[in-house]
């Protein structure tokens, strides 16, 4: 067998190599690796300046938008801060289930994760905006107990039921938790290649590398402790992640439409998470492929492989959707019928077919397509439409839900004699509620912070995992087998 | 006894592999030396002997610390603010158990953290490194006493290695 190890950049034919031929990998040369990447981070293409840019007035135009709305609305009438609530909710989903993509990747010890694995972890960084996003949501929810002019204490349905009164501690606990824990694993993750590209950077870089990095050296026991502090982080990451998407979606949207009890929502949120941390990643690495000067690192094999994953996401989204739907249309409650035709049918139907056709019906036949995700722009694409969906959904929900009822009894409260009896508040349902310019505002900001922060985080970091790339051009090399070339892969473990 | 740090820098894994077995039989402790690697090479391909750690203390230590810490401070809130609703209990465990599992994740995470901070610390005392390393060359670095130093310079560069440095 004739072997070869050097790079392969993806510009060959695969007609004569099946439908996964070679070409599609990039094993690149260990030795300039550390070199060439910090020489990339150096260059900057214009596309980093337009991001820059862009995230950047992008994030002001949302600081104005909040101070707009706090000024104008103050923070005491939740029902005015229902799209601030989908901005951030659609910020959380986007960034939090991303650092999940290269721990769960990782775990599988797939070979096509490694280009894909650092730009998962930065987005650890939005993590810590999200901190700070988090607080004017907590702000505006409604207690869980309030007391009546009559001296009697009023109470709403949550998950808190009984036990809070205010939730918000234990909220942001779960939400430090989950920070905490992200940024733990882009710095463990990010150890390594911060320590080898000590002495490619100078001024701030350096010394951030040195902060971080300085015990680095790459013994044994380093890398051993690494291995399994990444392992023990992601499996708490996971648990945490799913934990608090579930008080999220449960407090933030459930609880807030009176009546509405749903066991499908926490897990439809989850795999929704899944598919918008995912599609934000592969969209990311493309740009980085296409525009960005890593095309020579970044082969095809991820977006092939990943856009399966994807495809796999959106077919569940979609199951969720359907599930959630044909469970409230037999059900026939009254409070039953008014979600569906508020969230579906009549408030929000326009919203709700828009999403539809943005989160399945375009995506979908994009990632069926071997063409289209074999070529590379296929998932990349697909997670545009998906992306602008997911906006579209928490908009439908999150919104929605905050503009449901009011912070009153007969509303969100009521005696406590009257706690359980399930009241159907939505009769008729609400008209659908249309964003100000300061809540357009809110949401465009909320997509520039993330555009900012990440940009902000690739100028910081190593933009790609160089010790995961390095060791998996020490398992991958093609070799010729008969008349063909193909791709072997060292499995150690 | 005062020790020097001795590198020998390899660019063939195996080379650098065969070098810590000559330091091995010349009665150098396993302790005494460390392959210094940009990648993580597979379990004994070099050579040495497992390495254990344990972190996972770390993790399960913190969330108890974090559960207990929950449960205190939800019970202590639920009598501080009782919520009377109809003729349920007042300490309600089902909101108890969400508050319980953020404070184990919480206390688990803090601590995993607190722990990879010790953990990661080098186990030799290190003061030489090379750039070359991240280059792909494997370290070998040695902490030899002053009568060993000649010997392992010896074998190093015996077994081929491409530069040998001695630090302070």
């Amino acid at each position: 067998m004739a072997s070869e190890t050097q790079a392969h950049h993806g510009d060959q034919s695969h007609s004569e190599h099946g439908h996964f031929g070679p070409e599609m990998w990039v094993i690149p040369e260990a030795s300039v690796l550390v070199a060439e990447v910090n020489e990339k981070q150096r260059m900057t293409p214009g596309i980093w300046r337009v991001i820059f840019i862009a995230g950047g007035v992008l994030t002001v135009l949302g600081i104005v938008g909040f101070v707009l709305k706090a000024l104008s609305d103050g923070f005491s009438d939740h029902q005015a801060w229902g799209f601030y609530i989908a901005a951030f909710a659609f910020v959380f989903t986007l960034t939090a289930s991303a650092p999940l993509a290269a721990c769960a990747f990782r775990f599988t010890k797939s070979h096509w994760r490694r280009p894909l694995s650092r730009i998962a972890e930065i987005f650890s960084l939005v993590s810590l905006v999200n901190i700070l996003l988090f607080i004017p949501a907590l702000i505006v929810l409604p207690d869980i107990g309030v007391m009546h002019e009559s001296g009697e204490q009023l109470v709403r349905r949550s998950i808190w039921f009984q036990e809070l009164t205010n939730p918000s501690g234990w909220l942001m606990a779960g939400m430090i938790g989950l920070s905490l824990c992200s940024v733990a694993i882009l710095w463990v993750a990010a150890m390594p290649d911060m320590a080898q590209s000590r002495h490619h950077v100078s001024g701030f870089r350096a010394t951030l590398y040195g902060k971080l990095a300085g015990c680095w050296y790459g013994t044994k026991r380093q890398w051993q402790v690494q291995k399994g502090g990444l392992a023990i982080l992601g499996a708490l990451y996971f648990m945490m992640v799913v934990f608090v998407q579930f008080l999220i979606v449960s407090d933030f949207a459930m609880a807030m439409i009176p009546g509405w009890k749903d066991s499908i929502l926490p897990p439809f949120y989850t795999v929704i998470s899944f598919q918008g941390g995912l599609a934000t990643i592969l969209l990311v690495a493309y740009v980085m492929r296409r525009w960005g000067g890593y095309r020579e690192l970044i082969g095809q094999a991820p977006f092939w492989a990943a856009s399966k994953v994807l495809l796999g996401l959106t077919l569940l989204h979609t199951y969720h959707l359907f599930a959630f739907f044909i469970t409230y249309w037999y059900g026939r409650l009254e409070v039953e019928q008014a979600i569906l035709n508020y969230l579906m049918f009549d408030s929000y139907l326009g919203i709700f077919w828009a999403q539809l056709f943005f989160t399945f019906f375009i995506p979908f036949p994009i990632l069926v397509s071997n063409h289209a995700r074999r070529e590379g722009w296929g998932a990349p694409l697909a997670a545009v439409f998906i992306i602008i969906g997911l906006m579209l959904w928490h908009i439908r929900i999150f919104a929605a839900a905050f503009a449901a009822a009011p912070a009153v009894e007969g509303g969100l409260y009521y005696l406590p004699s009257d706690a359980f009896s399930f009241p159907a508040l939505l009769l008729p349902p609400p008209e659908a509620t249309f964003p100000g310019i300061a809540d357009i505002f809110m949401i465009l900001g909320g997509v520039g912070i993330v555009m900012l922060v990440f940009r902000i985080g690739m100028m910081m970091l190593p933009p790609l995992s160089l010790w995961e790339m390095k060791e998996g051009s020490m398992y991958q090399r093609v070799d010729t087998l008969i008349r063909g070339r193909y791709l072997v892969l060292g499995k150690p473990e | 006894m005062a020790t020097q740090a001795i590198l020998g820098l390899f660019d063939d894994a195996a080379a650098a592999a065969d070098a810590g077995d000559a330091l091995k039989s010349a009665g150098i402790p396993e302790s005494d030396y460390n392959f210094l690697t940009d990648v993580p090479y597979p379990e004994g391909a070099l050579g040495e002997g497992m390495e254990r750690h344990r972190l996972y203390v770390w993790p399960l230590l913190g969330g108890a610390i974090g559960l207990i810490a929950a449960l205190v401070v939800g019970g202590l809130t639920e009598m501080a603010v009782p919520m009377t609703i109809a003729e349920k209990p007042i300490l309600a465990m089902p909101p108890l158990s969400v508050m319980c599992y953020t404070g184990a994740l919480l206390g688990a995470i803090l601590f995993t953290i607190i722990g990879l901070i010790v953990a990661l610390r080098p186990n030799v005392g290190i003061g030489l490194s090379d750039d070359r390393i991240s280059q792909g060359l494997v370290g070998l670095l040695v902490n030899a006493d002053a009568e060993q130093r000649s010997q392992v310079t010896d074998i190093l560069n015996q077994a081929g290695a491409v530069d040998v440095k001695a630090g302070s």
